[in-house]
Formats: structure tokens, sequence, C-alpha cells
């Protein structure tokens, strides 16, 4: 970390008085960011009957209501049974394309482009698509189309994680197993998917996390009354001003950050391995 | 130059030293691993095809049965559409500008804050990242409704009476938006920076430059194909924002993304639905193909660890 220190310094004393007013307005910038987490948190936790602001603190009947609610639970199920199989076959399609374009001799620029696309395809004229050919399959009411279509597009992600992780390997491993007579095959297995473990476990966990946020998809897939979580959550905003809805997105938070605590715990758990 | 925009040093990752040749993602081409890329990429491409490409066929397909080609120019001359469009672009432009003045002051706070001020920016960064989109834009929604947190925050100050009723209003969908797209601007940008040249900035002070000298010839020039890169991927997010014009803009202020919705869900009208969305991925692509040629698009997701 001592280049970054040594980046820090420079750049400092580079900018000058300039520093400190890049400074200044980070941190305004970063409550910026926070302002409407800073909102939702305690209308979650509030007694009153409607949304309001402030809120009345101090009252979890909102989350009680969620878990008492069939709707709510039944939307968290369908959440948590689209966004395993989404994570599943992005991890395999996303590591596929990165192992694969690592390998490539040729038209690996026009690749890439074609990976990483779908980031920034519109989702809206996707979904579209994908409810049309539905239709024709008359599977408008089933969660395949969903999981496919969240896959397709949480498949880049993993792409870029563990292209990043095969940058960071040692390209020279591969090779002297090679050398010392392992099949393609065996290099694969025993080589390159144990160094790319922790970016491969990275890349499905920010898949999972797509997919419990993901809306479009879900939204232009689901028969009424049958959503995700997140489709819940909006079909709600549009409707009531019911504060089990900020309960839900306090879930929706805490899955999200629950993910994120276990992709930090593998980061570091690998850390510590690499350097003992 | 193969590959450029895989190469992302994380923030857990120091920069390689200046000079240093670059590691590549790739074992080098010869090299008798005997793997084939043609079969690790078969199931994916193949997946592509029929999941991905093949609805978008279906969709054209649809749109020109139940629309014809002339449905293309009826979209393109319909008021209702040309409105949301301009909408759609001015939120676009707009966005992308803020985003980018913004996000290049974020980025440039996150490397030169001291290092607890540093760590704690990336995570209020990365936040943005991990907490919902549906979540952040539904607590601006509490924040601008009539009566909701701003009114009341301003009414006990003493600055307003009754509601600036905001929601439901063009204005209203900017702070959203920039609060949605800002991170997906600052982290190609802050990865650019993590690998600003020290010789350089020594340099350029030793010869007597001083900050906005050294901002305009070194560190600018340095992070332009990120910023140009961040830019393109938040404009081209903007075109097709959905949820964020949903519950903030409502059905008064459409974008496109809000149009095809009503189209889809309330008119029921697939067709002409198809054909809006069609022309947004033409607008999308096209923007891709240009902007592909130059930088390459670095997605800052991977950063979210």
């Amino acid at each position: 970390m001592n280049d970054r220190a040594a980046l820090r310094d420079s750049l400092r004393l580079a900018l000058g008085p300039a520093g400190l007013a890049i400074d200044v307005a980070g941190v305004l910038l970063g409550l910026f960011l926070l302002v409407p987490i800073v909102i939702i948190f305690p209308v979650s936790l509030t007694s009153d009957f409607f949304l309001t602001w402030p809120p009345h603190l101090a009252s979890s009947r909102w989350f009680e209501a969620f878990f008492d609610s069939a709707v709510w639970t039944e939307a968290l199920m369908r959440s948590i049974r689209i966004a395993v199989p989404v994570a599943l076959i992005a991890t395999v399609l996303g590591t596929l394309s990165a192992l694969g374009l690592a390998y490539a001799r040729r038209g690996r620029r026009l690749l890439q482009t074609l990976f990483i696309a779908p980031l920034v395809l519109p989702i809206i004229t996707y979904a579209l698509g994908l409810y049309d050919v539905a239709q024709r399959f008359d599977m408008t009411g089933s969660a395949l189309p969903v999981i496919l279509g969240q896959a397709m597009l949480a498949t880049p992600i993993v792409f870029i994680v563990v292209s990043a992780g095969l940058a960071g390997r040692d390209p020279l491993l591969p090779r002297a197993a090679a050398s010392l007579g392992a099949s393609a095959a065996s290099v694969l297995w025993r080589i390159e998917l144990p160094l790319l473990r922790v970016s491969i476990l990275a890349g499905a966990l920010i898949a999972l996390a797509y997919s419990f946020d993901e809306i479009i998809v879900a939204y232009f897939l689901s028969p009424p009354g049958s959503g995700t979580l997140p489709v819940q959550i909006l079909g709600s905003t549009r409707e009531t001003a019911d504060p089990t809805i900020a309960a839900a997105s306090m879930i929706v938070i805490g899955i999200a950050t629950t993910i994120a605590a276990l992709l930090a715990l593998a980061r570091a758990f690998a850390g510590r391995r690499a350097t003992a | 130059m193969a590959g450029p925009g895989l190469i992302v040093e994380g923030p857990d990752r120091p920069a390689p030293a200046a000079g240093a040749p670059r590691r590549e993602a790739v074992a080098a081409p010869g090299e008798p691993t005997g793997i084939r890329a043609g079969a690790l990429l078969a199931l994916p491409l193949t997946a592509g095809v029929v999941f991905l490409l093949l609805p978008l066929v279906a969709l054209m397909a649809r749109a020109l049965s139940d629309e014809g080609v002339g449905g293309f120019a009826d979209v393109l001359g319909d008021d209702t559409f040309l409105d949301a469009g301009g909408r759609t672009l001015t939120l676009a432009v707009v966005v992308t500008a803020i985003c980018a003045v913004l996000g290049t002051v974020y980025a440039l706070a996150m490397v030169i804050a001291p290092r607890l001020l540093g760590l704690v920016l990336l995570g209020v960064l990365l936040s943005g990242f991990w907490i919902s989109l549906l979540v952040r834009t539904f607590g601006w929604v509490l924040l601008f409704q009539p009566n909701g947190a701003l009114d009341q925050w301003l009414r006990s100050l003493g600055l307003l009476d009754g509601t600036l009723d905001l929601l439901q209003t063009t204005k209203a969908m900017y702070p959203a938006m920039i609060h949605v797209l800002l991170p997906f601007f600052v982290l190609p940008v802050y990865a650019a920076c993590l690998r600003i040249d020290t010789e350089q900035l020594r340099a350029g002070q030793s010869l007597g430059a001083g900050p906005l000298l050294v901002l305009r010839h070194v560190v600018l020039p340095h992070l332009r194909p990120s910023i140009v890169a961040a830019a393109s991927l938040v404009f081209m997010l903007s075109l097709a924002f959905y949820v964020t014009p949903l519950l903030i803009g409502g059905p008064t202020q459409l974008t496109i993304a809000t149009l095809i919705d009503r189209q889809f869900s309330q008119q029921f009208d697939l067709g002409s639905a198809a054909v809006m969305g069609l022309i947004l991925l033409f607008v999308v692509l096209a923007i891709y193909a240009v902007v592909d040629r130059f930088v390459s698009l670095i997605p800052g997701a991977e950063a979210r660890a």
C-alpha cells in the first residue's frame, strides 16, 4: 500500500489548495449519496400507519407485518427461487466466457465487445423480446423466462470479475502444468479453476445480488400478483402507502448487505491464504 | 491492443510500476496448454444467440408483422414519442455532464483524501451498488412527496409554507438519476486515478506548474480515456432508465422507457412498444459501436467487492 500513499502525497502536493476543495466536495457528495438511505431507514421502523415524515420511531410492527403476510413472504421466496439458478447459470457462462477469451487466439477484441454488450443493452427492450418469446411458447406465467433473462444480464458481470481474476493470476502456472504433461481438461480443472476460485465466488455472489435487485425483466414477465420482491415493492408503491414497503426495502438491503459481507469475507480469507 | 478494459486495478490492488510490462490476461498464443477456446466459448456463445439475440429478433419480427416498416416512421413522427424522446435525451445529456464533473471530483477525492476518509468515501460509493436501485429511488420519493421529508425540513427552517410539489416533475428526476448513476462513473475513473504517474506530477511541479496546470496537463489528460468511457456508459444507461422516471416522473413526465411501459402494460399494445423499444436499442447499440472503437468500456461492477 506504499504506492497508494505515495500517490496520495504527491497528488496532494501538486494540487496544493485545490486538494482541500476536492476533499470538501468529496465529503458533500458522499453525504448526497447517503440521502435516500438515511430517509428510508427510519420510515421502516415507523409506528404510524402511513408513510409519513418524520416517522415515529421504535416499532418493529412492519417487519412483523412483512413476515405475517403471505403476499410478501411468497414474493421473498420467489426471489430466492429465481436468484439461485440465475447465479448458477451466470457463473458457469461468465466463467467459460472469461476463460475462452483468455485462450482465444483471434477475435479477442470482438469477443470482449460482445460479452460486455448486455451491460448497455436497454433492458426494457430485452424484456419485451423475452415476453414475446414467452408468449409464443405459452410460458408467460413461468419463472423460466425470468431466470434465463436475468442470467443473460448477469453473465457479463461474472465475466468481468473472472477476467480481472485471470489478469491477476500467474499465467505461467497453467503453462507449467501443461509442460509437465497435464491434459487441457486437467489444466482447467486443477490449475485454472482453483486459482480463480475467489473471483468465481465473487462473480456468483454479485450475480445473486443482481437477481435480487433486478426489476424490469421480473416485472414484465411476472403475472400480476406473483412477482419477485422488488416487483412486489414496486407494485405496492404505486397502489398504497403501506409502511410494510419500507420494511420490505430494509429486508432487501439486509440481503444485499449479507451477500456483500460474504464477499468481503471470502476476499479476506483468500488474501490471508495468499500471504500465509 | 487486446482487451485493455479487462485489466482493472481494484482498490485493493496496487497499480503496476510505471514502465513495467502489463501482465496480459492470457497465455500467449501458441502456448501448449492444449486448451481450445472454441470448446470453452461454445456454451456461452450458444446461450447468447438463443437467449439474448433470439428474443430481440423475435421482437423485430413482432414489430414488423404488427406495425410494418411504416410503424417505425409512424412512431418517429408521433408527438408523444418525440416529447418523451426529447425529455429522455435532455435528461441523459444533463445527467451525464453533471456525473462527469462530480464523479471526477469524487474519484480524485477518494485518492487524495486522508486514508480513513478515503475508505469512508469508497464505502459510501459501493453502498450505492449494493443497496437496491428501487429502494434508493423509493427514498427519493419519500423525500420529494407532498409533505415529505424535504417539505417538512424546509418548513421547520421557516423557508417554506405549503408544499414544493416536486414529485412527478422532471426536476426531481435529476438528483435521483445522478445518485444512481454516479457510482458507475466514479469506479472506472477511480481505477484510472490510481494509475496516475507520480513522476509526471513531480516533473510538472518542478517545472513550476501550479495546481490548475497540473490538473489540466497531467491529471485530466491521464483520466481522459476513462472519463470518456464512463460518460458513455452513464449516457447509455440513462437513455434506457426505467425505475426512477417511473416512480419519480410518473405518468405526466414520460421518458422513452416509461412510455414503452405504458404502451405495453396499460395499452396492451405490444407492437408499438416493440417499435419504440427497438428504436431505443438501435440508438444505444449505435453509440456503443462508435464508443467501443475508441475506448473500452470498463464497467465498474467488479469493484463492488
